[in-house]
């Protein structure tokens, strides 16, 4: 049935698709410049995103429903009680954050950047052996920028890395791509902490042998990098192992922040959402030690 | 029967639609841990439905716009799933008279060839675009998908007919 014109044509066609294709490839892996039109048809699609999302939307609604009324009685004396605890002490944080204020000024130190906390619901979760992220319900609409930092209420979950209208991917902390500048708390020792592509492992590959670390130790981000602030718990050191020929401890840390199970996320961001402010900031730091010296 | 093969492309379009909006939905739908590596592929189940029994009029092209489609809403790389929903296509395209005939039992394991193939394209792909490497959990998908078929099969051709598309 199919002349030889037809089939030739429908080769031809193939092959049409296959170069723009390839050529759609190369575009978006050396440029930026498919970001507005993946911005708008993402615009486009978003409906199915909530069509998708729904089950889980109806079934929090059910258990919420259903739930009987002692279990949200104790539910509610809970988080009664935890509101307490916590107002008690944000009371004396506030006093510390003052304390530090000054003590800063004194020391000349740069002033530490406040940062804005804005909730996110989590979309959708891509999590496989090599891609952790998730999908955020907040975008450029919202005012969230690449490489912003998402914790929850424990501790890092990970970075921003695509920003689109009305959501956002999250890149993990375990991601087998991510990195993280940290520092032990205990000692102040600084190193970076790897992501595996395990869900509940990372690795903090770079210590000497008579690095001062030791199971329990809790890292806590940096602020070197520059796209985390410091001071928020990322994880907890599982194992130390010393292996006699190798230069390096082989030491794995387990996230603090619950990567899989958290329903709602937050996003830092400092009160110049521009990063320009951030450098002025440091420079005069800078200008302002030199001239001490 | 030859005056009839032609028939109205809004209904041929506005039934890929519907069943590209809820294979879209079912692919990004939150899982349970246990089925997440069995979930089949279901935009390519899709694409291999139309391009095999319309086949005149889905094909590489179609593919291609799907996988761009799918490639938004996961926030990939472009080109890389519509090339490989476009090769899918044509493959189908290509054999629909063979594929046709056959009964379900083997249909299910050209089926699951075909997507295999496009699995391992794609998964080269992302490869070569990103620090993507093939795993054992990958190809797991391939028997979701192979189990599905004759479901997909039946609830499409359903449509098909309730929209009269020859």
């Amino acid at each position: 049935m199919v002349s030889s014109f037809q089939k030739s044509s429908a080769w031809s066609q193939f092959g049409i698709v296959c170069f723009v294709a390839v050529v759609l490839m190369l575009v978006d892996t050396r440029t930026t410049w498919l970001q507005g039109p993946r911005n708008v048809m993402a615009v486009a699609v978003s409906p199915i995103q909530f069509l998708a999302s729904l089950p889980t939307r109806i079934g929090r609604v059910l258990t919420s429903a259903l739930s009987a009324e002692p279990d949200i009685k104790i539910a509610y004396e809970n988080l009664r009680n935890e509101y307490f605890q916590l107002k008690a002490e944000t009371l004396l944080l506030r006093t510390l954050q003052e304390e530090n204020q000054d003590l800063r000024s004194l020391l000349d130190a740069s002033e530490r950047l406040n940062e804005k906390i804005t909730l996110a619901e989590l979309i959708n979760v891509s999590i496989d052996r090599d891609n952790h992220s998730i999908l955020i319900g907040r975008g450029i609409r919202h005012g969230v920028y690449g490489g912003q930092a998402v914790i929850d209420d424990q501790g890092v979950i990970g970075q921003v890395t695509d920003v689109m209208p009305f959501n956002s991917s999250v890149l993990l902390i375990t991601d087998p791509g991510h990195a993280l500048p940290v520092q032990v708390q205990r000692t102040g020792l600084r190193t970076v902490v790897y992501g595996t592509g395990s869900v509940s492992l990372l690795r903090v590959p770079f210590l000497n042998q008579n690095s001062d670390i030791e199971a329990g130790d809790i890292l806590i981000s940096s602020g070197l990098g520059g796209r985390f602030p410091n001071g928020y718990p990322v994880a907890t050191i599982s194992e130390v192992k010393v292996i006699q020929e190798e230069n390096f401890l082989e030491v794995s840390a387990q996230p603090i922040a619950k990567l899989d199970r958290s329903n709602h996320v937050l996003l830092l961001s400092r009160e110049k959402a521009d990063n320009t402010g951030l450098v002025e900031r440091l420079a005069d730091a800078d200008d302002s030690g030199e001239g001490q010296q | 029967m030859m005056a009839q093969r032609k028939t109205s492309g809004f209904n041929l379009l506005w039934a890929i639609a519907l069943s590209s909006i809820i294979a879209l939905t079912l692919t990004i739908m939150p899982l349970p841990q246990w089925l997440f590596y069995l979930w089949p592929d279901w935009m390519a189940l899709i694409i291999v439905y139309w391009s095999l029994t319309v086949p005149d009029r889905v094909g590489p092209w179609i593919g291609f716009f799907i996988g761009t489609v799918l490639e938004v809403l996961f926030v990939r790389n472009f080109g890389v799933q519509g090339l490989g929903m476009a090769m899918l296509a044509f493959a189908v395209n290509r054999m629909h008279q063979q594929l046709q005939v056959l009964s379900f039992g083997p249909q299910m394991l050209v089926v699951g060839l075909l997507i295999g193939v496009f699995k391992l394209v794609t998964g080269w792909l992302y490869g070569l675009t990103t620090d993507f490497t093939i795993t054992t959990e990958y190809w797991y998908s391939l028997l979701g998908g192979m189990l599905c078929w004759p479901f997909v099969f039946i609830l499409l051709q359903e449509l098909r007919r309730t929209a009269r598309i020859r």
